[in-house]
């Protein structure tokens, strides 16, 4: 229970912070809804294809989380706190709070993201299950790889435009099977249909969360 | 620790190979004929030269016809606006890249998989007996 307190209490601290200021939401926000405006310029009034589509949603989410997300590591060693959370929880403790904060924004992102991209492009959705299931699980992913290289890049000086360079090569895979399901979402095809793309965002969500909490003690430690 | 070390490895191989299987199916790429047909976009199948099916070169319009059989079975007419590959005869295995237009598949590129004279007896005895200086294994047109 102790584990579970302390992560729960990372998590609070971050979201307080975060209220405060609103950085990470802003920043998250305005460069999505930026990006979708000038999409929706840029195509015209025109419909476009499902894979046009669902390929520029899934671009603009991956790019205003990898702007974003980078924030809450940063934050604790300018602030110098780093080293006082090293003191008092353990780093799986820190990795879990971080990873839920992360997750709580990437889920305010895809949200708004996602209704926003509705709007501007009129485009209507298939199968609503299949859509959200995609967007859930593509979420879940891109968190768990942000988090953990967003740790390794806050120990770097002037490491803030690396962590793009770093993470978008590794999110290739995410962002094939997250269009391919997500197109044929819009098209209305069934899950079945899907099921490759699927297991593919699973197999990645779940190979970069482990991965993320084996090699998150070594990032951490000093 | 080290039952976390265990724990986490063991989940991370999982669902590697959860990724790697799932994820090479969707960027393969090879199809049938009747897959290709259904998608109308650019695809690559993958047979053999049906051989007993006419085979026609015209000169006059360039272009180059035969029946392919895909791995499913299906046979359908090939054209090819370009000569005859070279090593044509000899493939074990042609792969076409094109896309379907009213029931003929109009290729772009054919590649064509010739036994090598390297690795098996019977096809270096092959090539020694007709002893001709061809390329060795394949040949992308």
């Amino acid at each position: 229970m102790d584990w579970f307190a302390g992560a729960w209490a990372i998590f609070r601290k971050d979201l307080r912070i975060e209220l405060r200021s609103r950085y990470a939401a802003n920043t998250l926000l305005l460069f999505a809804l930026g990006a979708l405006l000038l999409i929706a310029f840029a195509i015209g009034p025109q419909p476009v294809s499902a894979r046009v589509r669902a390929a520029l949603l899934w671009i603009v989410l991956l790019f205003a989380a990898s702007i974003g997300l980078g924030r809450s590591f940063v934050a604790e060693y300018e602030g110098r706190t780093a080293l006082l959370l090293r003191l008092h929880t353990r780093a799986s403790m820190v990795f879990a709070g971080k990873l839920l904060f992360n997750l709580g924004l990437v889920a305010l992102l895809t949200l708004v993201a996602t209704g926003v991209f509705m709007l501007l492009l009129g485009t209507s959705v298939g199968s609503p299950g299949l859509f959200a299931g995609t967007l859930a699980l593509g979420a879940l992913g891109l968190t768990s790889v942000t988090t953990l290289l967003s740790a390794l890049v806050a120990r770097a000086s002037g490491g803030g435009p690396l962590l793009p360079v770093l993470l978008l090569p590794l999110l290739v895979p995410l962002l094939v099977s997250g269009v391919g399901a997500t197109r044929k979402a819009l098209l209305g095809q069934r899950w079945i249909t899907a099921q490759d793309e699927l297991l593919t965002l699973v197999g990645f969500a779940g190979a970069t969360l482990s991965a993320a909490v084996l090699l998150f003690d070594y990032v951490w430690a000093e | 620790m080290k039952w976390k070390t265990i724990l986490g490895l063991a989940a991370m191989l999982g669902f590697g190979t959860l990724l790697f299987v799932n994820f090479g199916s969707q960027v393969g790429g090879y199809m049938n004929f009747e897959q290709a047909a259904r998608t109308g976009a650019s695809a690559h199948v993958v047979g053999t030269w049906a051989k007993s099916r006419p085979t026609n070169y015209s000169r006059a319009q360039n272009t180059f016809t035969f029946y392919m059989r895909d791995e499913s079975g299906t046979v359908r007419k090939v054209r090819y606006n370009n000569p005859k590959p070279a090593n044509f005869e000899e493939a074990e295995q042609v792969v076409v890249q094109g896309r379907t237009q009213e029931d003929v598949f109009v290729a772009k590129h054919i590649l064509v998989k010739c036994p090598s004279k390297y690795n098996e007896t019977k096809g270096l005895k092959q090539k020694a007996s007709r002893s001709s200086a061809q390329p060795p294994t394949s040949a992308r047109q």
